[in-house]
Order: C-alpha cells, then structure tokens, then sequence
C-alpha cells in the first residue's frame, strides 16, 4: 500500500476519528487507526468497541492496500510536520511497518494486523431518514444536560429519540432525564421515520457526534436498527451501540394540570439565580422563590454562609406561591431558552414545574421542586 | 556547618533511597508471556481432551438450555481458558452465519428451519472471527483479568472491583451483531475480593437475553454460594497423560518427558512450560543437586543460584519452586523414583521437610527476600 496526501486533510481526519480511541486501553489494536487505500479514497477506521468512526478522503493512491496504525501517534506526527507539505505513507515490505514520510522527516511506526481490527459488522438498517445539521444540532443541545450519569439506571444514560404524535402532527422526540429534570425535545417527523423503534443513544456517542455537527455541513443521514445506529455526513460515518433498556413512560411525569403561569426574562432571571445561590450551600445548592403578584423573590439561606435575597419582575396573574429549585439544575434550564420569555407552570410547592420557551414550543422542561 | 550537615543528609538519605529502589520498587515486570511457540488460549485453535464437556455446552446450546453463566473449574493449564475462548468463538462466528443469510439487497432468505447442529464447537482460524477473538477486538467480547499494577510492576493477586464494575455498562450495550451475543470471560474468578463478587451478583441476578458470562476458576470454592448457585458449574479434569505426552512430543527430550508429565499432574499448560527448553534444564538440574539429600555440592548449588537466582529470572525461580515442593510431596507419598534414603526416613521427618520447604518459601515471597537465598535455602531443607 502506498499513497499521498495534503497534511492539512490527513490532520483534519485524524483528529476526528482519532477523538474515539480510548487513551488507556488494554487492547492494543483499539489504539490503533485502520487506514484503507482503494480507489481515489484513503478511509480512516477508528473504534472503542462501542463507536465506530470511519472518514473517507480523496488522496493520490499509488498502490491500494490496508494497514493500521497507532492512532494518536500519527496524529501527533501528522500535527508537527509544516503546513502544506506532502505526506507519504507506504506499508513496509515486510508487512509489519509503516512509513510516514513528508519533505526530509521519515517515520516508521509499527503496525499491527488489519484483521485483527474489530468489525461491527454491516447489519441491516430499516429505518433510514435525514435531518438539517441545526436541528440536530439543536436536539442534543436541548436535551445532553439532563442525562443521567448514574449507573443504576443506565437505561437514563443517553438521549431517548422516538417517533410520537403531538396534538395530530407527527414528531421525532428526543428526551433525557435523570429522575430531577427533565427534557423533550420535538421537530417535524423526517421522511422516513415514521414506524422508527424507539432507540437510547448512550452518553459518549451524544457528545462524540455533537463535536462532529460543529463543522458539519447541512444534512445528516441518520440510520437505526434495533441495535445500532449510524449518523453519516461530509464522508464521515458514526455508528454506534444503543443502550440496550426500556425508557421510562416520561408522559406520566410531564404534569398536565399546572395552573400557576409565571413568565420572567431568561436573562435577568438566570442571573438573578446565579448571584443568589452563591450563598446555598451543601449538594441540593436550594434556591427559595417566593412568587407575590408582580414579583418574585429569590432567596437563599445558609447556617455558615448568611444570606441573600433578590426581587425581578415578573408577569403573573396567581396568587402568592413558595417554591424552591436545585440553582444548578434551574440554571442548566434557563440558559437553554434564548428567547425573550421564559415560562413557568406550576402548581404548589411539591409538584413538578413545567418550563418552556415562550418563543420556542420545540422544547419542553420538567424540574422536580426541593423542599425548603 | 548546617551546610555541611544538609549535604551529608542529603547523601545518606540518597544513598538509603537508592537501596530501596533497588529492592523495592524496582522489580522487573513479571513476564507472564508464554513461550514463543506455545499461542496464548484466546489464540488457540486445537481443543485437547475434554470433549464430553464440549458435547454437553453443545447439547445445552441446541437444546436452548443454555445459562446465562458458566463456571469452568480445574487446575491451572488444563484447558478451561481455551474451551472458553472456543465456545466464545463459536457463538460469535453462527451469529455472523446468520446475519448472511439475508440477501444482498435487505430481503430475507429463506432459512433451514432447523440447522444441522454441530458436532464440535471448532472455529477455523481463517474465519474472520478468530482473528479478532484472538486480539481482543471483538466488540461483542469483553475480557476481565487481573490488572497490571504499575506501582510494583506485578499482575495484581486479586481481581479489584473497578474491573468488575466493567461488565455492567458493556452488558447494557445492544450487541454490535442484532441478537448476537454478548459474551463476559472473567479470567481468575477465584481471586476476586468479597466486593467484586458481590458486583458480579448484581449483573447475575438480573442478566440481559442472550448474554453469558463465563468464570474460569482454578478454586471453585473460592466463589460465594450465591454466584456457585446462580451459574452451571462445569469442572474440568485433569488431562489423561497420554494426551500430554502427545503434546509433548517434539517439545523436550525423549527422556524428560515422564518426568515433565509426572510434574504436571493433568495440566497441559503446566507440562508445555516445563518442557521448554531453558525450564526442563533447571528442572533436571535442581532434582540432580538435591542428591538424595545427602553430601550436597554446596559449590555447584552456589553456581546454580547464583545463575537462576538474578533479577529479572521470576519464571525460572517459580519453576523451580514447584520442582522442589513437587520432589517433597513425593517423597511424602512415596510416589517418586529414586530418593531411597529420603523416603525410608520416618513420616515425620517426610512432612517436616515438605513443611519447612513451604515455609521457607512464604517467607522469601513475604519478606521479598534474595532470590539466591530462595534457592539455597532450599537445599538446606532437605540436608
């Protein structure tokens, strides 16, 4: 195998797939790079056994061939040769080396079998649908903060994406909750979705592919079976495990018979939380509010630290109502809403609280009240 | 004058840390690779003995009978890893079967209603499975070992929790194959501490479909009841020798092979390292010296530890440790050819010997003592 490239395009696609491999593993191929030369095309194969990243790339290939190669290794190398320079690699006869050469540096580096690297085997994808970048975007934004982290519940470790009907239009749903908070997120259904399974994309493929949609261009091809699911964009490829669980029915949570709306300037309002809870201590970090007519107090109280108090202005029509919040957890909510109003939908101070966007009806958040 | 005190301080104090470099935490790594034609069980392709076994895992699989947990139990060497990795492979290459058979363009083949079952769990090493079983990149598989400790520089005694603690998030991953199977090997079972045990419960009480989870234990008693109770226990027994005097030929010298097999007492993987060339030599040279325990050569024992007893040589003095515990116990029973002085000698002085021997070995492994000691501390036991 041999072949050269642009050392800004090999650099770009390196430090994609190579954001995959895990630092400290036990498995030597697993930090390795499967690099495939064949027709035009250099394609680049990283894995931690549970995501697969493949990137294709046009590069000058001399002779077609595979190989693999440690990952973070050759990234570092590719990184420190001169900008717009040219980078050979070329398999070593022997089958057991590669070199990398680019102006006077030559490199060999070890390499280790390419059937020794793991497949994920092809499979079949029934359902197949795209979605625009921003929306995609948009959807994990919306939803990642409120994932869980906590290992008993792993069915809570990820985003739930399901197809669902909201008052007589079809949507594709997205919800995350940790048992505190919650978030829903909804868009248009996607041709192609409809009759999709309801799948849970684990943690670290919702933050793998969020770096990746920070550069990607406008559609992405999102494909799932009932175990697998494959984003494809700009000649990247994702697949990734699901987590392997039941979601919760979330319906039941989301309350429908809030009466108390309250609505509050996102801005001012986060601020406001974020001044008061610098006295709230210990792991709750509790943020009293005490709802009179127009105004709203915050409040909050620490045997060690003292005391603080904050009024804003709000647009209420109910009566007088005490409430309190996690900051961190209310915090988290307010700074996803970028319109002008955020509103609250409450019932009394034991019940969950509705938050939404007055701007956005896309999104929808559910918080859990602390007693205080 | 402080100046001068600092110095000599700081000397002394480097001079002290130099020694405990050297004998503390400089210690080589433990080289626990094979010898170099001898593939490691992930890498095996030949099955030696134990065939009822495989034909009961093969029944319990057609039969879908099978549990979510197997404990494979015997001596250390035996074969227990590779009826493991074997049955792993096996699972692993039928769901990729019948993953091809559906057609090119997505549509379902018609498949045999009933597949003609296997009359062996045999994997070719061509099949793109093996490869991949064998390098540990088979996204279905997940291994659990004792970790490499960097501090010492040893594989840890026991299996900690953290490594336990991996098999949950892997078994509540789909399978990268759709309803294939998802397969745990957890390597040394016996040595994990209370709370890994407990961990482990947790994931068999409540398995997900279509995974197993395979304990290879060289101390079955070693497992909590509740994990004996909650898996099928498969023991397995020592090799016929005649299957290790197969696989020995070739290996060692004509004439070292009903030693090697009397030594290794069933276990294949303990009978191929003491055939190894460099291992079969200190055998015979450590039962020659021993002399009947009479008159010992105390200048050639000295060459000898002096020779073995170096850093870096741990197999060699693990080696040796077995040989001379194997010699003391068969002078015990009675079941070793030559040392006629030592065996008429009264049963309590017999068991006095093998006693000290052990003691004498716990002490050099505690107290982290020289290795040369080891060695001819050991020849004093049996003078």
């Amino acid at each position: 195998m041999k072949f050269s490239i642009d050392r800004a395009a090999l650099l770009r696609a390196l430090a994609h797939v190579q954001s995959v491999v895990e630092r400290r593993s036990t498995i030597p191929i697993l930090s390795n790079v499967l690099l495939k030369a064949d027709d035009g095309m250099l394609t680049l194969s990283t894995t931690d056994m549970d995501i697969e990243m493949t990137e294709a790339i046009a590069a000058d290939i001399a002779k077609p061939g595979q190989i693999t190669a440690p990952a973070v290794t050759l990234h570092d190398i590719i990184r420190k040769f001169p900008d717009l320079s040219k980078v050979t690699l070329e398999l070593d006869p022997s089958g057991n080396f590669i070199t990398v050469k680019a102006g006077r540096s030559d490199f060999r580096l070890s390499s280790l079998p390419v059937s020794d690297f793991p497949q994920f085997g092809g499979g079949e994808f029934p359902t197949s649908f795209s979605v625009r970048a921003a929306d995609l975007r948009a959807l994990i934004d919306r939803t990642k903060f409120a994932m869980s982290t906590e290992e008993t519940r792993y069915y809570l470790n990820g985003i739930y994406i399901h197809a669902a009907e909201n008052e007589g239009v079809d949507v594709l749903r997205a919800v995350s909750t940790d048992g505190h908070r919650l978030a829903r997120f909804e868009m248009p259904l996607p041709e192609g979705a409809a009759g999709m399974p309801g799948v849970i994309i684990p943690r670290k493929t919702v933050l793998e592919i969020r770096k990746l949609l920070e550069e990607a261009a406008d559609e992405i091809s999102i494909k799932l079976s009932a175990n697998k699911i494959t984003f494809e964009f700009d000649h990247i490829v994702l697949t990734s495990k699901l987590i392997d669980g039941t979601f919760p029915d979330y319906q039941r949570v989301i309350p429908a018979g809030n009466d108390k709306v309250v609505e509050v300037d996102p801005k001012i309002f986060s601020s406001a939380i974020d001044r008061v809870s610098t006295i709230s201590d210990g792991k709750s970090r509790a943020v009293k509010i005490t709802l009179n007519g127009k105004t709203m107090v915050l409040s909050a109280n620490s045997a060690e630290s003292g005391s603080a108090k904050e009024e804003i202005e709000v647009q209420s029509e109910t009566e007088a109502l005490e409430i309190g919040f996690n900051a961190r957890y209310l915090l988290d909510i307010t700074s996803q809403v970028d319109g002008e109003g955020c509103r609250l939908t409450l019932s009394d101070a034991s019940s969950p609280t509705i938050i939404q966007d007055t701007s956005d009806p896309s999104s929808l958040y559910v918080l859990m009240p602390l007693r205080v | 004058m402080t100046m001068l005190f600092d110095n000599i301080d700081d000397e002394d104090h480097k001079i002290f840390l130099d020694e405990e470099d050297e004998n503390l935490f400089d210690l080589p790594p433990q080289s626990s690779a094979p010898p170099a034609d001898m593939p490691t069980p992930r890498a095996t392709e030949i099955l030696i003995g134990h065939t009822s076994i495989e034909q009961q895992l093969l029944y319990m699989l057609d039969h879908h009978r099978f549990p979510h947990g197997f404990i494979f139990s015997g001596l250390e060497g035996v074969g227990k890893s590779v009826m493991a990795y074997r049955l792993a492979r096996y699972l692993f290459s039928k769901d990729h079967k019948s993953e091809d058979s559906s057609g090119l363009f997505g549509e379902t083949l018609a498949r045999p209603s009933s597949p003609t079952p296997s009359s062996s769990l045999y994997t070719s090493p061509t099949d793109p499975v093996f490869a991949r079983v064998a390098s540990g990149g088979n996204p279905d598989l997940l291994l659990i070992e004792r970790p490499f400790d960097e501090k010492t520089g040893r594989i840890r005694g026991s299996l900690p929790v953290e490594e336990i603690r991996k098999i949950a998030p892997f078994m509540r991953k789909t399978a990268s194959v759709e309803s294939g199977w998802r397969i745990v090997i957890v390597d040394d079972a016996d040595t994990m501490t209370r709370s890994s045990q407990n961990s482990l419960l947790k994931i068999l009480e409540e398995p997900p479909e279509k995974a197993l989870l395979i304990l290879i234990a060289h101390r079955a008693g070693a497992l909590l009841p509740t994990i004996y109770s909650r898996c099928v226990h498969i023991p397995f027994a020592p090799l016929p020798d005649d299957d290790i005097r197969r696989s020995l030929l070739g290996r060692c010298p004509d004439h070292q092979i009903p030693l090697i097999i009397s030594m290794a007492e069933g276990s294949l993987g303990a009978a191929l390292e003491y055939a190894d060339g460099q291992h079969a030599d200190l055998i015979g040279q450590a039962i020659g010296l021993l002399q009947d325990g009479q008159g010992l050569r105390w200048n050639d024992i000295q060459i000898f530890a002096d020779f073995f007893g170096n850093k870096g040589n741990d197999d060699s003095q693990r080696i040796f440790k077995e040989t001379m515990l194997w010699v003391a116990s068969g002078i015990v029973r009675n079941k070793i050819n030559g040392f006629d002085r030592l065996k008429s000698a009264p049963l309590g002085r017999k068991l006095k010997i093998h006693d000290d021997l052990r003691i004498h070995f716990d002490k050099c492994q505690s107290g982290n003592l020289d290795k040369r000691f080891l060695i001819m501390g050991a020849y004093m036991v049996f003078e």
